[in-house]
């Protein structure tokens, strides 16, 4: 058997992307551990402007450029074409941002999970709408500068995978680009599953960010090892499973490498931390351990 | 043209056929990565220049043939420096600042331990030039200049003075530090290479020292073999021992008596090495050192292990005299001492406190307080103050004529005197070849410490590549957020109770799942050991690795320049060069 990350690259070279961007990154370990035997829908966001100018695509699978805000949908009409058909051996992934997921496809994605349809769903979370010029999302962090929130995003950062549960799907899990066998185990997990599974990845933006360009890998593990984006899957909406014991690093070490947390204060550090020790504490409970 | 949709059902819906790749955007950048191999801090550190994070690198792939063939590239007795080496190479670990020093000496000793069982195909290289060379004295010195010598294609011959080879390995360390099977093992594969070794034959005895003129050049390596006395008064009765004499009656299998309480003078290796004998021959065993525990120069584990097996020690105490009581035991009248301020060798000089003695009694002394050169054949013009004078390229007074080892001004220690093995090896050769050793120990350093790399001089001399020499690798260019912290992990040992009871081999080394484990643990500073991270984290996707052809490549035209792998590279061997 080969090895998934010595299978081929399915995002070719020359694509479109930043210097230094999280989400190209994630998109070719993801479309590495699918495989050939895939259709893939995008939407239009970052994806649509990496994938390259007509007549070129970087996209090494059929890709299909849908709408915004139905990722999911496209994917299920398709899913269900092939269905149809009785091709089984084609898996049908969806690639949509934070903001197609978190905000303006939710009910899409909503509806799709209720169906249950056969789809792997990947949500690439850069925490903001960086496609159109950094604004901000449901998705960005509490005190994150963008440009529609000069003085720092007043609310929390959705908790999407709780949402996700809420649905009760078969497989859920988040993943991050620094964790690239994690992230490529999880993908060829969902593939042997049949229904909506969820894939919730971190993907580091330099440009929205406001961080160098050689730091994203090393932002996505700090996000973990901090506890700010802690590893773990959802089974059936009720089966936690915590995939990486974090260092528990103080969230400082995160945010002081980012232009977007320059100017957080001590206290709002503090919450950070607070916030981010209680969701930690909540999600071991969940896991079925103690303390 | 002007399209019409009027009466048109279908949907038009374009479609890209081409691929991205005719897209240089590898134009954007202006930078370009590029691998810089560098020297890692515990390789300079080491004496031998042990090529340590390649051969932990292939151990922790589980390749132990090739972990131990690259030992021996560079070191010639793996089996011997794993068990008996004061390891200044974990001293200067990176892995040190970031949690714990990894195992590298219990490691190279599992390499060796783990191959027991296979023979290893070293083949001398093909010399043109290939010439006699004579070696006198087969301990580590002696039998390295003549393995690397042998490797080099020159016809060696080893004289040893005493019934079979090895020198300190075989007859100065105990055999529950190193047994004796494993040298046996060193020994036969330096002798599978061709080279002669020859006991029993003495030179100034049985060869005088101007037949060695003979040979087309000649290594002496005689050693530092005799114990120097205390020159004290009582000195010469029958239960006051020298160390070295003792060890190696101990060593030739010989049954001693030392009797109920022995007392061991000294606080150096020899020192350690006689008082834990004296211990498994039924011995109660006090250690007096004159100056305090801080200041022994024996290796701190040695110390530490004497200490759990039970070994007393005294400090600050100096014999003046000893006598024969009427019960046939001894009495010994110290000199109590005090420190003073630091003498030539750097340590605190010893100074006696007026009218403090003490007086202890005991079955036996022994006495462990230096060695000195046994020099009475070698001509006068090369000795300088009782050691071989040798220069820069290890060149005595006479023509021809090299010298290493404990008989040369440098630390008696097993792999320094490899070293010196290894160097004097090189200068021959290129005196062989008539060549000055000038031009080229400066090419094959290995770091800034003096020591050499056999690899390099080989590859320079018979193919013409010298290689670059490298930097030292400082810790900032360690990414360490990709290594978990992780404890040492410590080697088995015999129980205390077990260990006292016989010579068997204390140290018991790792199990497989340790070795593993602590392989793994190395930071392989400056080494490539193909750990996928750049390959993982590119967002280009253009780098690719082969682990099996030891390739790595970048394509370059679609390489924006945004250093990710350089910043990703946990171990600092990418670095980013702006492009003109």
């Amino acid at each position: 058997m080969v090895l998934t990350e010595e299978r081929p690259n399915l995002l070719r070279p020359g694509h479109a992307a930043c210097a230094g961007c999280g989400l190209a990154t994630g998109m070719k370990l993801v479309l590495q551990a699918m495989g050939p035997r895939t259709i893939a829908v995008i939407v239009p966001s970052c994806e649509g402007a990496i994938g390259g100018v007509y007549p070129y695509t970087a996209y090494g699978v059929p890709t299909i450029h849908s709408a915004f805000e139905i990722a999911a949908p496209t994917a299920a009409g398709i899913a269900n074409g092939l269905k149809v058909q009785g091709i089984t051996d084609i898996q049908v992934l969806a690639f949509a941002g934070d903001g197609g997921t978190f905000d303006i496809g939710l009910q899409a994605l909503s509806g799709v999970a209720k169906n249950n349809d056969d789809i792997i769903y990947v949500c690439l979370d850069n925490e903001g709408y960086m496609n159109t010029g950094i604004q901000v999302s449901s998705s960005t962090p509490s005190f994150a500068w963008t440009g529609t929130t000069p003085k720092g995003n007043p609310r929390r950062k959705k908790n999407i995978m709780e949402i996700m549960a809420a649905h009760y799907n078969p497989y859920s899990a988040t993943a991050t680009i620094g964790f690239p066998r994690d992230l490529q185990q999880k993908i060829t997990k969902a593939k042997g599953i049949r229904g909506t599974k969820f894939i919730h990845m971190l993907v580091p933006c330099p440009t929205g960010w406001r961080t160098p360009s050689d730091i994203s890998p090393e932002l996505s593990v700090l996000a973990v090892e901090t506890n700010i984006f802690p590893l773990y899957e959802v089974e059936d909406g009720k089966r936690y499973t915590i995939n990486h014991q974090p260092r528990r690093l103080p969230v400082r070490e995160y945010l002081s490498r980012q232009g977007r947390f320059r100017h957080l204060k001590e206290e709002e550090i503090e919450q950070i931390q607070r916030d981010a020790d209680e969701e930690w504490k909540k999600l071991r409970y969940r896991a079925g351990l103690s303390g | 043209m002007k399209m019409d949709f009027r009466h048109s059902s279908e949907l038009v819906i374009p479609i890209s056929y081409g691929s991205t790749e005719v897209i240089e955007t590898g134009r954007w950048g202006f930078q370009k990565p590029e691998t810089v191999l560098m020297t890692a801090p515990c390789q300079e550190a080491c004496p031998a220049g042990n090529p340590i994070p390649q051969f932990l690198y292939l151990a922790a792939e589980g390749r132990y043939d090739e972990a131990l063939r690259a030992l021996l590239r560079e070191n010639p007795f793996p089996g011997v420096c794993g068990r008996v080496c004061f390891h200044p190479c974990e001293a200067r670990c990176h892995r040190a600042r970031y949690d714990e020093s990894v195992s590298i000496c219990a490691m190279e000793r599992y390499v060796f331990d783990a191959t027991s069982d296979r023979s290893v195909d070293i083949r001398p290289h093909r010399n043109h030039h290939s010439k006699q060379v004579a070696v006198v004295g087969s301990g580590p010195a002696g039998l390295s200049c003549a393995y690397f010598l042998g490797l080099l294609g020159h016809q060696v011959t080893v004289f040893e003075a005493r019934t079979e080879p090895g020198g300190v390995m075989r007859w100065g360390i105990p055999e529950y530090r190193l047994p004796k099977s494993v040298l046996k093992r060193e020994v036969r594969r330096i002798v599978n290479l061709g080279i002669e070794i020859k006991t029993g034959v003495k030179v100034g005895g049985d060869l005088s020292f101007d037949q060695l003129m003979d040979f087309d050049a000649v290594f002496l390596s005689p050693g530092a073999g005799s114990s120097l006395p205390l020159k004290i008064d009582g000195e010469a009765l029958k239960a006051v021992w020298r160390g070295k004499e003792l060890l190696e009656r101990i060593n030739s299998g010989g049954r001693i008596r030392l009797g109920r309480e022995v007392i061991v003078i000294g606080g150096g290796n020899t020192a350690m090495d006689v008082a834990r004998s004296a211990l498994r021959l039924g011995s109660r065993v006090t250690v007096a050192y004159r100056r305090s525990r801080d200041e022994m120069p024996a290796i701190q584990e040695e110390i530490r292990e004497a200490e759990e097996e039970g070994v007393r020690f005294e400090f600050l105490i100096q014999p003046v005299r000893v006598s024969l009581l009427k019960n046939g035991r001894l009495a010994v009248k110290f000199q109590r001492m005090k420190l003073g301020k630091p003498d030539q060798s750097k340590r605190p000089k010893p100074i006696p406190v007026e009218g403090g003695f003490v007086k202890l009694e005991a079955d036996a002394l022994v006495e462990a307080v230096g060695e000195a050169v046994e020099w009475s054949w070698i001509p006068q013009r090369l000795m300088s103050r009782g050691l071989i004078d040798v220069g820069p390229s290890l060149l005595t007074a006479q023509d021809k004529v090299f010298a290493g080892g404990d008989a040369i001004d440098q630390p008696r220690t097993v792999v320094t005197a490899i070293a010196s093995g290894k160097k004097a090896a090189i200068s021959i050769d290129l005196y062989l070849r008539g060549l000055s050793s000038d031009d080229f120990l400066s090419r094959i350093e290995v770091g800034n410490q003096g020591s050499l790399s056999m690899e390099a001089y080989i590859a320079g001399i018979e193919q013409g590549r010298w290689p670059e020499v490298k930097d030292v690798v400082p810790y900032e260019r360690i990414n360490t957020l990709y290594f978990e912290p992780s404890g040492r992990i410590r080697e088995r040992k015999l129980s205390r109770d077990k260990a006292v009871k016989g010579f068997s081999e204390v140290n018991r080394g790792f199990s497989p799942n340790q070795a593993h484990a602590s392989a793994s643990r190395c930071f392989t500073c400056g080494t490539c050991n193909y750990c996928s991270n750049c390959y993982f984290f590119c967002p280009e996707g253009v780098i690719s690795l082969d682990p099996l052809l030891q390739s790595r490549a970048v394509d370059l035209e679609h390489c924006k320049g945004c250093g990710t792998c350089a910043r990703a590279c946990p171990r600092g061997v990418v670095e980013m060069r702006e492009v003109s």
